[in-house]
């Protein structure tokens, strides 16, 4: 097979050459598709990553943020036929298992048949009660600095294990991932020199399904030790509670008076410091349950909403109370022990969460 | 992967207009793919503040990125079960000494004891870790199931 020096495959082969051998299938011949089918079944099942997939090329691509050196977006490129594996076992078969067996939290939204849409709508629908019940609330927003790359590999096999991948599967990643080695590919062509790294192979199939189910085990930790917001259903009076929202690495976390109830005493009146102090608690938990899977918080671009929606009957419309700017939300790094205060926003401020531009007002006014 | 032919065809169509909706983006945003030639840098990198410098020539760029990435990529390295030896060997699949059937029963004990000092959150944490499925995943069905994909 011919092999072609502009590919983006450290092998030198392009995609299309696997278009050519499906077309084999098509007449009839399946001699080239199944040999390299078996090599790849036999490669899985003895844990032995062919030699071939063990090296990779990052493109490295600018975020329009200019080209200073730690704006660039990192883009990795495996082996297609190792990506088609890797799709297939992590990123079809073992996320379908564990939906099927209701082993994910369902504040996690990166699965199939979500969509990010569906997580925005989320904390849209919590807005939206909010202003209904006019209770105080607090919404934070979370982003997880280097998420993919944080990863730790053998950890990543056991949160795997633990949904139902076999340890032979979970050890032939776990040796992909620690050989494999990383070519630069930049306006000036490939590298020569080569690193390896932590991570689990950003932009494979096989990224997002090691890393949902990493952070998985924190979601869950948190939804059973974190306050949430609760609402009452107005026909059948039962209580609806919810904590947080994850779509990949973008986690929102949800706070209301009505979920903050069993947390305050009785006799107290529950305000909005009560809640921001509560909701400090719960950012506190999140960035150490974070610091326990290998993540860490981007804290300088974590921001939380505190508002107390209210009417004014004069103007028929509905109104915020202005929000305490100090205290605000404060957690302590675990990375460097140093505290640090979130940025608080005001509920017409409209923050870009998932690709939507969102106020708590729902007026969604533009920056 | 079951399917049948009419959600094989759905699947296409809606793979079909998912291509055309990001191809009417690309179109309108025009092309942007410009290839890294140059890069800009901390003239001192100690000091986060000092002035930029560009970088022009192969050699240079290749270095700085791949420090750069190699740096980027090693961020974990003091979170707990990187940083602490005893969890370390724990979570090593190729350690014959690992723990990784205690932690997923939560029967993790080691000879440190270094359970005892967690937290509650990281012992929460430690209970949510345990084994949420009994049945596995078949990998010889996968064989099966990559030659029914690609038959489709």
């Amino acid at each position: 097979m011919k092999q072609e020096s502009t590919s983006s495959s450290p092998s030198g082969r392009q995609f299309g050459h696997y278009h050519s051998m499906l077309e084999c299938f098509r007449q009839n011949n399946f001699s080239i598709p199944s040999l390299i089918i078996s090599i790849a079944h036999i490669s899985l099942i003895t844990a032995s990553p062919l030699n071939l997939w063990q090296t990779a090329s990052q493109v490295m691509l600018e975020k329009g943020k200019g080209r200073f050196i730690e704006n660039l977006q990192i883009i990795q490129l495996c082996k297609a036929d190792l990506n088609f594996v890797l799709h297939v076992i992590w990123g079809h078969h073992l996320i379908c298992h564990a939906k099927k067996n209701n082993s994910l939290s369902t504040s996690q939204y990166a699965l199939p048949g979500e969509t990010c849409n569906n997580a925005v709508l989320k904390k849209m629908l919590f807005c939206d009660l909010s202003r209904q019940s006019l209770s105080p609330d607090v919404l934070t927003d979370f982003d997880a600095t280097a998420a993919f790359n944080r990863v730790i590999a053998g950890l990543s096999i056991i949160t795997c294990e633990r949904v139902g991948l076999p340890r032979i599967a979970g050890k032939f990643m776990f040796l992909l991932l620690r050989h494999m080695k990383f070519h630069l590919i930049t306006g000036f062509g490939k590298s020569s020199s080569s690193y390896r790294n932590q991570g689990v192979l950003q932009g494979s199939s096989s990224a997002t399904p090691i890393f949902l189910l990493n952070s998985e085990i924190s979601l869950t930790a948190y939804n059973k030790m974190g306050i949430g917001a609760s609402f009452q259903h107005p026909v059948n009076g039962s209580i609806v509670t919810d904590h947080s929202v994850q779509y990949v690495d973008d986690t929102s976390q949800f706070l209301n008076n009505m979920g903050a109830m069993n947390h305050i005493p009785p006799e107290q009146e529950i305000t909005q410091l009560n809640l921001i102090q509560l909701a400090s608690q719960n950012a506190q938990t999140w960035a150490n349950l974070m610091w326990m899977s290998g993540g860490n918080l981007n804290l300088g671009k974590c921001f939380f909403y505190a508002f107390t929606p209210s009417i004014s009957y004069k103007s028929n419309t509905i109104h915020y109370d202005k929000i305490l700017s100090d205290p605000g939300i404060s957690i302590t790094n675990p990375a460097t022990g140093t505290d640090v205060t979130l940025q608080s926003l005001n509920p017409d401020d409209s923050q870009r969460t998932l690709g939507v531009i969102l106020s708590p007002d729902g007026k969604g006014k533009l920056q | 992967v079951h399917t049948s032919g009419e959600k094989a065809l759905r699947a296409i169509l809606h793979a079909e207009e998912a291509k055309k909706i990001y191809k009417n983006i690309k179109e309108t945003f025009g092309k942007q793919q410009i290839p890294l030639t140059q890069v800009d840098v901390l003239s001192n990198p100690n000091n986060r503040t000092s002035e930029h410098i560009t970088l022009t020539s192969k050699e240079e760029i290749e270095l700085n990125i791949l420090k750069r990435n190699r740096r980027h990529s090693l961020q974990s390295l003091s979170t707990p079960f990187l940083s602490h030896p005893q969890l370390r060997q724990a979570i090593d699949p190729l350690s014959e000494e690992n723990f990784i059937d205690q932690l997923l029963l939560n029967e993790f004990k080691n000879e440190g004891n270094i359970q005892d000092s967690f937290t509650d959150t990281e012992k929460q944490w430690f209970e949510t870790l345990q084994k949420g499925i009994s049945t596995e995943i078949s990998l010889p069905h996968y064989h099966v199931m990559i030659l029914r994909i690609s038959f489709v």
